[in-house]
């Protein structure tokens, strides 16, 4: 792309401005999909996760055809708790594993067998999008005080043999073998890492995050015990969840500012996902007892250290608006899919960047009028005097209709001028 | 101790108060399917207060499910031999491509309690097997769900494939999950679509014509 580098510098000021809630020329577009992008460079969702040259080729394409404000086509998860256990050992090799699934594809999910993922021409087939469920909960009830005490040792002792099939003796051939082929592939990362970079600047690639950190509670959800089980351990021992928590938090802030480091120095983006599940499913009770404290101490220290929390509010929040205000003003991003926007936008008013507006729902269903018409009514509502960002949901949009993703595109370049 | 207080602490997500008053009210003699209406009642009454402007979550909604689970391990041996009227059957399963069971188990859970027999298909389930289910058993209700938006187009292909089966007209399809709404129920061609129990139930049992 010509004047690559003016267009990433005046999507990156777009997106900062906004994000202090100023006016910027125009409201941004920024975006998470990994599939879209996949159908329209032609390739498979397979390919998108195992074959990185083609990866970094359908997500260059995308980018330079799109020119979207920010955009990210991230993979999977399943290496975050082996990341974890190696944080009190050696930082920089812990976020190498950490990392080594969400930025480097399948390989990890071949290599260790995980129990989290289902990933495309695997466990789902070719086109199926990646999921991400725990099958069987990998720590057992009895033993949340061993995590409060020592959380380092509970997860390399117990977690890590029940979560990673393969690790599952680590004194058998298949065990050493796993961590010396795991060690092969994070020591060619750096390498891929630089390409992508490098690549994906020549489009004028800004990440919408390229760095990210779970909370507590998501954190024992997703990765420890399982949806239905954490939910019943809210009732069941309460104070233990809590305990949890609090030994978690400021592990995953850390977590958070070393990958945020990383984003801004290699791309400038000082964005951290800060993605929250349980948020949708939890009394307004539950959220400020289980969930908000914890939420909140990630996104302080963050704040702090620089960096801009990237708070991706999944399912809804309808109910829980009140705590919005909560977060440090002007310096986090909200963003929402299913939550009534008016409504958010009637308690945070200018104090706070929000972040959504367009449902893949629409996108998939929709027509391109439709959706020019619904860009228009949606930017007019909320862009007042900045700190508003058209996106859609959490990597929802891999269904879309090619005609909409353009029609959409279109409406913000057209309707989103200040 | 009446059965009202079963019904109670049920609505009041008491799971160990629950458990030993059922096994108390077996232990002396009470008919086990007034035992079963009371676990009944106190769930319809704790689904009714769920959805939107409601007072329950959906966490409470996974806790009532389990203490009803529960509660029937203990009651089930003694209910073998005993009759209770079935409101109707429902098949559901989540649609192929999604493996999420979340929204599917609640409304499992409650549309049993109702006294509806549910006949689950599990998740990532085919077209076909949804074809096969509805020839075996002949139900009114066929209930699709999915939490991701990858789900809407399985939903779309799934009841097209229930159509060239000339099934359609023998059902009715509801939908849910987080990312149905009105636009995706017309677009997959669904007869109504639910991201809440109490939504789902009442709309069910009208399909049904069982009183609420």
């Amino acid at each position: 792309m010509d004047n690559s580098e003016e267009i990433y510098k005046a999507k990156l000021e777009r997106l900062e401005t906004t994000t202090a809630v100023k006016e910027p020329d125009r409201v941004p577009i920024a975006i998470n999909t990994t599939y879209f992008p996949a159908k329209y460079a032609g390739i498979s969702y397979h390919e998108m996760f195992y074959n990185n040259k083609k990866y970094i080729e359908a997500m260059a394409k995308f980018a330079r055809d799109f020119n979207w404000d920010a955009y990210n086509s991230l993979r999977s998860f399943e290496t975050v708790p082996l990341g974890l256990a190696l944080a009190g050992y050696d930082p920089d090799l812990a976020i190498g594993a950490a990392v080594s699934s969400v930025l480097a594809g399948g390989m990890a999910h071949d290599i260790l067998h995980d129990v989290y993922s289902s990933n495309p021409g695997r466990e789902v087939g070719e086109n199926v999008e990646s999921q991400f469920v725990i099958d069987t909960p990998v720590m057992n009830a009895n033993e949340y005080d061993d995590l409060i005490k020592q959380p380092f040792e509970y997860l390399m002792k117990t977690v890590i043999p029940r979560a990673y099939k393969n690790l599952a003796n680590l004194d058998s051939p298949t065990g050493v073998g796993t961590l010396l082929k795991m060690g092969q592939e994070i020591a060619k990362f750096p390498a891929f890492f630089t390409e992508f970079i490098g690549r994906m600047k020549q489009e004028a690639w800004l990440p919408w995050y390229l760095a990210l950190t779970p909370n507590p509670l998501d954190f024992i959800g997703a990765w420890l015990r399982d949806f239905d089980t954490l939910t019943l351990d809210l009732y069941r021992m309460p104070d233990k969840v809590k305990a949890a928590c609090k030994t978690l938090a400021p592990v995953l802030a850390a977590v958070g500012k070393l990958t945020g480091k990383i984003s801004q120095d290699t791309t400038g983006s000082r964005r951290v996902f800060c993605p929250t599940w349980y948020n949708t499913y939890l009394s307004p009770e539950q959220y400020r007892e289980f969930h908000l404290p914890y939420i909140k101490i990630i996104v302080n220290e963050l704040v702090e250290a620089g960096f801009t929390p990237l708070l991706c509010f999944q399912g809804r929040m309808d109910h829980l608006l009140d705590t919005l205000k909560e977060f440090p003003e002007k310096k986090v991003i909200l963003w929402f899919d299913k939550t009534d926007l008016s409504k958010v936008k009637e308690v945070v008013g200018d104090k706070y960047c929000i972040a959504g507006g367009v449902l893949s729902s629409l996108l998939i269903s929709g027509t391109p009028n439709l959706i020019k018409k619904h860009i228009k009514e949606t930017i007019d509502k909320y862009k007042s005097n900045g700190g508003y960002i058209v996106t859609t949901e959490f990597n929802g949009m891999g269904d879309a209709k090619l005609e909409n993703v353009k029609a959409m595109t279109e409406a913000v370049m057209e309707y989103g001028k200040y | 101790m009446s059965l009202e207080e079963i019904s109670k602490a049920i609505t009041n997500l008491e799971e160990e108060k629950v458990l030993k008053l059922v096994k108390e009210k077996l232990d002396s003699h009470e008919d086990p399917i007034k035992i079963l209406d009371a676990c009944r009642r106190g769930m319809a009454k704790i689904g009714s207060e769920s959805g939107e402007g409601g007072t329950v979550f959906l966490t409470d909604l996974i806790m009532a499910g389990e203490i009803f689970k529960e509660a029937m391990e203990i009651l089930m041996p003694k209910l073998v031999g005993s009759t209770t009227k079935s409101l109707g059957k429902v098949i559901i399963g989540t649609v192929e491509g999604d493996i999420h069971n979340i929204g599917k188990d609640i409304a499992i859970n409650f549309l049993k309690a109702e006294g509806f027999e549910v006949i689950d298909l599990g998740v990532n389930v085919p077209a076909q097997k949804f074809i096969d289910a509805i020839k075996e058993n002949n139900p009114p209700v066929v209930g699709m769900s999915g939490l991701l938006t990858l789900s809407i187009e399985p939903m779309k292909k799934t009841i097209e494939a229930i159509s060239n089966a000339n099934l359609r007209g023998k059902v009715k399809v509801i939908i849910g999950g987080e990312r149905t709404d009105q636009n995706v129920c017309d677009y997959v061609g669904a007869d109504a679509w639910v991201n809440d129990v109490n939504k789902g139930v009442k709309i069910i049992k009208n399909w049904m014509e069982v009183e609420s």
